[in-house]
């Protein structure tokens, strides 16, 4: 029986044996070898509370000795949500995760396995998730599959970032230095469209190859990417813009300043603005909708873009500031990313309210600040 | 005796030592794993995962214990959901998402073993690949020691009617 379970063939054992030993020979070096007084803190904590509690109870500065303790070991931490799962072992709903962290991509499968695709950043779905795009080494655009194999690779002299793709995939718009160009998605006719802003990321309008970006002066512009020409701009925001976003139908672009919400119709039409109830987060259209989330200070919002009307409640609240906001595939469920908690909270939208949350998530993705969440797409079975 | 010495290097930020562990591991781990879930990416991540676990608690891992069940406990436990979890998908859209991915014409072992239950998978992995006893299974996995043997005698007689 041994040797016929040691004869079975593995495909793919050589390279398999490979990347894992990169692997881990990277999360070794970038470990922080733990100290004795770390190694033994459950004991050291024990004796100290023993010997605090014995010097309150008989002392009279035993307050004191109490306080100091709590100074030296508890500094002020946010909690989170309780009862939240030490790991991430499953996705609430269908669908895979895509997880940027500073030095690496990840996806998550829904049985919460986790792959490292590599030190990628600005990682993106392609739209049916078939393919990844994100940036190597600053300057390489690069196109790979959900299991680390690379599919090409286009070297820029400038910094590369922020990859998104159309909609059917076979354009991908990304930022070289301050320039929007876009590149077919087998990785050719890659072309110059414009000026941009190089820290927001361009957006598809969905069924089209129209891309919305921000260009120098804070001026949002949609340009035909195919026909090189501009179909409209907004006047420029007042404050900072972080993100923009199309709702799936394409009617509506929205555009999300530091302070502010401003939602467009598709020719450009203004359909409101509001101010947002502290720093913006994030935004994201719910699947099929014109309803967004909006991550804003501690509050995470639902709210309809025709009307921008904010909800008498928010969804969820966790302070100081929540960050990302990614929403399942089918719509049902809405992860927000709490980075002073390091937990990731799923809230359950559609149906019955509920409330899912994953703790230490720097960790599982062996990074020292929280990650990003970078997009969750369908399942490939 | 040099698996002391590979951990107490490792411990002290020798990449040599730490490797000499990887290799000493990484191939039963892996195949344990593979034997299991019947699919080879999912392996790979199952074998890092439980070496990456090894890296993160490294520091505290104590010297005097066996490496080996240690790493084992994690990648099959880890294996045993995985393969649950894909037994159910199958089920609910009625198809073999654990088949073998290559079969040769004459290995029969691996389609036979994919036709059991994982739980039966594992403890005959555990007892015939990893060479554990049914007293080290039944601590790896947290289950009576009668409840390996009989998931071992009810495994191989289901592997031997698949083998006939």
């Amino acid at each position: 029986m041994k040797r016929e379970l040691q004869r079975v063939e593995i495909p793919g054992e050589y390279d398999a044996r490979r990347r894992t030993w990169e692997v881990v020979r990277a999360a070794y070096l970038e470990r922080r070898p733990v100290s004795w007084p770390r190694r033994h803190v459950r004991s050291l904590a024990l004796t100290a509370a023993v010997v605090a509690i014995v010097a309150a109870a008989v002392t009279p500065p035993g307050r004191s000795v109490v306080n100091s303790i709590r100074d030296a070991v508890g500094r002020e931490k946010v909690a989170g949500v309780r009862n939240a799962q030490r790991e991430l072992v499953r996705l609430p709903a269908p669908g895979r995760l895509l997880v940027q962290s500073p030095r690496a991509a990840w996806v998550v499968q829904q049985d919460g396995s986790r792959r490292r695709l590599g030190p990628y950043r600005d990682a993106a779905w392609s739209p049916h998730g078939l393919f990844v795009a994100g940036v190597l080494n600053a300057r390489d655009l690069v196109a790979l599959e959900p299991n680390g194999k690379v599919r090409w690779e286009k070297p820029n002299k400038r910094r590369a970032a922020l990859p998104r793709w159309s909609f059917e995939g076979f354009r991908i718009a990304y930022l070289a230095g301050s320039t929007l160009r876009v590149i077919a998605g087998d990785g050719t006719n890659d072309r110059a469209i414009g000026p941009a802003s190089s820290s927001v990321a361009p957006a598809w309008r969905p069924g089209t190859h129209q891309v919305a970006y921000v260009g120098p002066g804070g001026l949002v512009r949609v340009v035909d990417a195919d026909a090189r020409t501009l179909l409209w701009q907004t006047p420029p925001e007042a404050n900072g813009i972080r993100a923009l976003t199309w709702s799936d139908d394409s009617a509506r672009l929205l555009v999300l300043g530091d302070h502010s919400v401003s939602v467009y119709s598709a020719s450009g039409r203004v359909v409101g603005r509001t101010p947002t109830p502290g720093v913006a987060g994030a935004a994201a259209f719910a699947p099929g909708s014109h309803r967004f989330a909006l991550t804003a200070g501690p509050q995470v919002l639902l709210i309809d873009a025709d009307t921008l009307r904010f909800p008498r409640r928010p969804l969820f609240t966790g302070a100081p500031a929540l960050s990302d906001a990614v929403w399942s595939p089918d719509g049902d469920w809405l992860a927000i990313g709490w980075p002073a908690a390091d937990q990731l909270v799923f809230i359950r939208v559609g149906g019955m309210p509920k409330l899912d949350a994953v703790s230490n998530v720097s960790r599982q993705f062996r990074s020292r600040t929280f990650p990003g969440l970078a997009g969750w797409t369908v399942s490939i079975d | 005796m040099a698996e002391r010495a590979w951990i107490r290097g490792a411990q002290r930020g020798s990449v040599s030592d730490l490797e000499a562990l990887f290799r000493e591991h990484w191939s039963r781990a892996y195949r344990a794993a593979y034997l299991i879930v019947h699919d080879a990416a999912a392996a790979e991540d199952i074998a890092q995962e439980a070496f990456l676990a090894a890296v993160r608690n490294l520091d505290r891992f104590d010297r005097r214990r066996p490496f080996g069940p240690w790493l084992h406990r994690i990648a099959v436990n880890r294996a045993i959901d995985w393969a649950r979890a894909a037994k159910l998908r199958a089920e609910a859209e009625e198809q073999d998402v654990a088949a073998p991915e290559r079969v040769e014409p004459d290995e029969r072992m691996l389609p036979a073993l994919a036709s059991l239950d994982p739980d039966h998978r594992a403890v005959i992995v555990l007892r015939y690949l990893l060479e554990y006893t049914p007293g080290e299974i039944a601590d790896l996995l947290d289950l009576p020691r009668g409840t390996v043997n009989s998931r071992l005698r009810r495994g191989l007689d289901k592997l031997k009617e698949r083998l006939e």
